[in-house]
């Protein structure tokens, strides 16, 4: 059977395209803390670490570089790609209305209130909110990045008061962006019980049967071109304990 | 072929040239030779000066250099202590204590006066060798304050008393990094929360070589209020001041606040707040959110653990 198969979810290139934004993002996090919590102690070892805020302060903009390329060589790679392999824009990655309904129903089984679990495709809701918190992040905190770097340049065009608000937002949606990577991105790809230690397809870009299963059916049941994946409900689910007796 | 000749004679004259200039530049006329030697002499004098400053100075320290001396003035408890080390490396630490503290010739010391009473006099002191500054800083609001306000602020209460460095060495008080505490010990409230804000404050706080300190908008000796027409920091010259580092001068630098505080709904403050309330809530509802959905999963994934090992237990 079909248990046991790999399934390649993510080629090389797609990989170190994660790879590039796993460095970069963690390298801004790291040396923009600092200038915004400047009153802590840890903040100043920070700085001092990079040999001084000049230092650290053109160590976040070669991180914000890459980061900003990162995500600009993504929008550019990923049409491309995704034409020349299904012919069609990448529209598996947008939101849809099937996503929406997908929460209803995902809340609902966790409340217990229903056994029916929401079936994923290639992307659940969770996964594409991640993505796109990504380019909203870059727009917030890119956009107003290039007006403090470049401030005579962006005085041409707006009044003080835009770009010191934008700066605030700079560093306010830094954080949220921050919360949103070592809380819930880390608990989806490491901490949750079912991936523990780590999720391992950010690496090899494989995942076996038995997770697709888990996590993607309805894209499984596509490849295999085969309707009847088994039903992933509690009630079949094989489970450590039971395998005991 | 043709050329090498041309080339060597090029070659003897450019030696010729080094070796007449060298000559005239070496040579030293009859009325250099004697400004050379009196310069020597006026530089050799002043070291000697300044060693005797040192020695005088000695006797001073001998009390005041203890730790906790102390003695009561008009009913209060004064401090007479001074670190002989840091006046000693200070700018100030080759003039005679008696230099600024004039009529301690002996003791026990007569006519004491402390306090401001006593700056006031010192500083009258300072005018003595600082000429060059005192006309542009009588000028300020500062200057202003030191004439005729009941709240003076005399060169002391910037510059320190018996620390006082260049303002390039980091442990003056008017050092890039230091200005923040120098100037907010008046400048308290507001301005000195904006600094927690300010980009140049963050940047010049946490040690950066370019970032702006207050004196580098503000001047050091001349400021004013931002309503002065003289002031660097009025609307019309304030283009003007940012492009000393920000290369343009955009009109639009002017338009918006430098100090402002998020917690401020008012005035010019009004577009940060908001925004900063936006990012708060934004972030305070997307977190929760997340949190609350990593929950319950959590908790569904526990129930299910639950009805199997509860199932497992039944069989046994």
């Amino acid at each position: 059977m079909n248990k046991g198969k790999i399934y390649q979810r993510f080629n090389l290139h797609q990989r170190l395209q994660h790879g590039l934004i796993i460095i970069s993002f963690t390298l801004c996090a790291v040396t923009g803390l600092p200038i915004k919590y400047h009153k802590l102690g840890l903040s100043k070892w920070t700085v001092d670490a990079f040999g001084g805020f000049d230092n650290i302060f053109n160590a976040h903009l070669i991180a914000a570089l890459l980061l900003i390329f990162a995500c600009v060589y993504h929008l550019i790679y990923m049409p491309i790609y995704s034409l020349r392999t299904t012919g069609k824009f990448p529209w598996p990655l947008m939101l849809n209305l099937k996503d929406i309904k997908d929460i209803g129903i995902h809340i609902k089984y966790q409340l217990g209130l229903s056994d029916q679990k929401a079936q994923f495709d290639r992307y659940s809701y969770k996964e594409k909110f991640d993505y796109i918190a990504v380019f909203w992040g870059m727009f917030i905190i890119g956009g107003s990045g290039a007006l403090m770097w470049f401030p005579d340049w962006a005085a041409k065009y707006f009044p003080r008061w835009v770009i010191e608000s934008y700066r605030v937002g700079h560093s306010d949606e830094a954080v949220l962006a921050v919360l949103a990577i070592f809380v819930w991105h880390f608990y989806n790809v490491h901490f949750s019980p079912d991936f523990f230690p780590m999720n391992k397809v950010f690496w090899d870009g494989k995942m076996d049967y038995e997770t697709m299963a888990h996590e993607h059916p309805l894209e499984l049941a596509r490849i295999e071109g085969n309707t009847s994946i088994e039903a992933d409900n509690p009630t079949t689910e094989k489970s450590p304990e039971k395998e005991v007796f | 072929m043709r050329k090498k000749p041309s080339f060597s004679a090029l070659g003897i004259l450019i030696l010729i040239f080094i070796a007449l200039f060298s000559q005239s530049a070496l040579a030293l006329t009859n009325e250099e030779e004697t400004i050379k030697l009196k310069l020597d002499k006026a530089v050799n004098d002043t070291m000697i000066k300044m060693q005797d400053n040192i020695t005088a100075n000695k006797k001073c320290f001998r009390c005041h250099g203890a730790v906790g001396l102390k003695t009561e003035y008009k009913g209060k408890k004064i401090s007479l202590y001074v670190n002989e080390k840091t006046f000693n490396d200070s700018i100030h630490g080759t003039n005679r204590c008696t230099t600024c503290h004039q009529g301690l010739t002996d003791y026990p010391h007569q006519d004491i006066i402390y306090g401001n009473e006593f700056v006031k006099r010192v500083t009258a002191n300072c005018l003595k060798c600082h000429e060059n500054i005192t006309q542009i800083y009588r000028d300020s609001v500062h200057g202003e304050a030191m004439m005729n306000s009941d709240k003076p602020v005399y060169c002391l209460n910037c510059h320190g008393f018996h620390d006082i460095f260049k303002k390039q060495d980091t442990r003056s008080k008017v050092h890039s990094t230091k200005q923040f505490d120098t100037c907010t010990r008046c400048h308290s409230g507001e301005q000195a929360e904006s600094f927690s804000e300010g980009f140049h404050t963050k940047a010049a706080i946490l040690g950066s070589k370019k970032a702006a300190a207050c004196s580098d908008c503000h001047t050091s000796h001349s400021m004013w209020g931002p309503k002065n027409v003289k002031s660097t920091v009025s609307k019309a010259n304030t283009p003007k001041t940012c492009a000393k580092c920000h290369v343009y001068e955009r009109e639009k630098f002017a338009d918006g606040p430098e100090h402002w505080v998020a917690t401020n709904a008012e005035g010019e403050n009004a577009p940060m707040y908001y925004t900063f309330k936006f990012f708060t809530w934004l972030t305070v509802l997307t977190i929760t959110a997340l949190i609350l959905h990593i929950l319950l999963e959590l908790y569904r994934k526990l129930r299910d653990t639950d009805s199997h090992s509860g199932g497992g237990s039944n069989n046994e």
